[in-house]
């Protein structure tokens, strides 16, 4: 798990424009505040596609509740892929 | 106008369109956004500052990076989300532009594409680089 939110903090930090992000299993959408709006979450969907090589579709998205949610479907997507 | 849909759409796809940067143009610019800076007015401010003439606006170079998401690709149904955007070169009045696009990847989930771009002038050299990202109409 901390592998991938090593990969996943520099994307939130991209997406968000802010070098101070910091984000762990419980982070959710309003935790991170109003930086965390229904673009960022289109950009930050594919920004992890293109780090972890791999596609999400829109019913997997539309169920998670926080990174550690996100973390766990990558890890998934990731052992299927290998 | 190209009106290209979501399932026609594939990594790889391009779409180039030239076009040339005239006083007009600037006129325009500097008529829409104010910026009177000397860089871009007063062609012996710019050559004092090591420039060939006065340079063209950036932004409206950048400009171009919307007619080719807007009207090339993906086209009619395209909603700009972003462009991250590079100046690598200056440009001049009457410069031909060549402006290019290839999709680098397509996000299904939300219907987003992003693709990479730059704009190279007559002499083939890069002036600008860019991302784009764009979302489509459900469709």
């Amino acid at each position: 798990m901390d592998a991938i939110i090593q990969r996943l903090t520099p994307l939130f930090r991209d997406v968000l424009n802010d070098d101070s992000v910091t984000i762990t299993p419980e982070s959710n959408a309003l935790s991170m505040g109003p930086a965390y709006d229904s673009l960022a979450h289109i950009n930050i969907i594919s920004a992890i596609e293109q780090e972890f090589d791999i596609r999400f579709e829109f019913a997997e998205i539309v169920g998670l509740d926080c990174v550690g949610d996100m973390i766990a479907l990558i890890g998934r997507k990731l052992a299927v892929a290998a | 106008m190209n009106s290209y849909s979501w399932h026609q759409l594939h990594v790889g796809l391009a779409a180039d369109f030239d076009v040339t940067v005239d006083d007009v143009m600037m006129d325009r610019f500097l008529a829409t956004t104010g910026d009177a800076n000397p860089l871009h007015l007063d062609a012996d401010y710019a050559t004092g500052r090591g420039f060939r003439s006065r340079v063209v606006y950036g932004l409206l170079t950048a400009s171009f990076y919307s007619t080719l998401a807007g009207v090339h690709l993906p086209g009619r149904h395209c909603l700009l989300h972003g462009v991250k955007v590079d100046f690598n070169a200056p440009v001049y009045v009457g410069d031909r532009l060549r402006v290019r696009g290839t999709i680098a990847h397509l996000s299904e989930a939300y219907r987003q594409i992003e693709l990479a771009c730059d704009i190279t002038n007559q002499q083939a050299e890069v002036v600008s680089k860019a991302r784009l990202r764009c979302g489509l109409d459900q469709q």
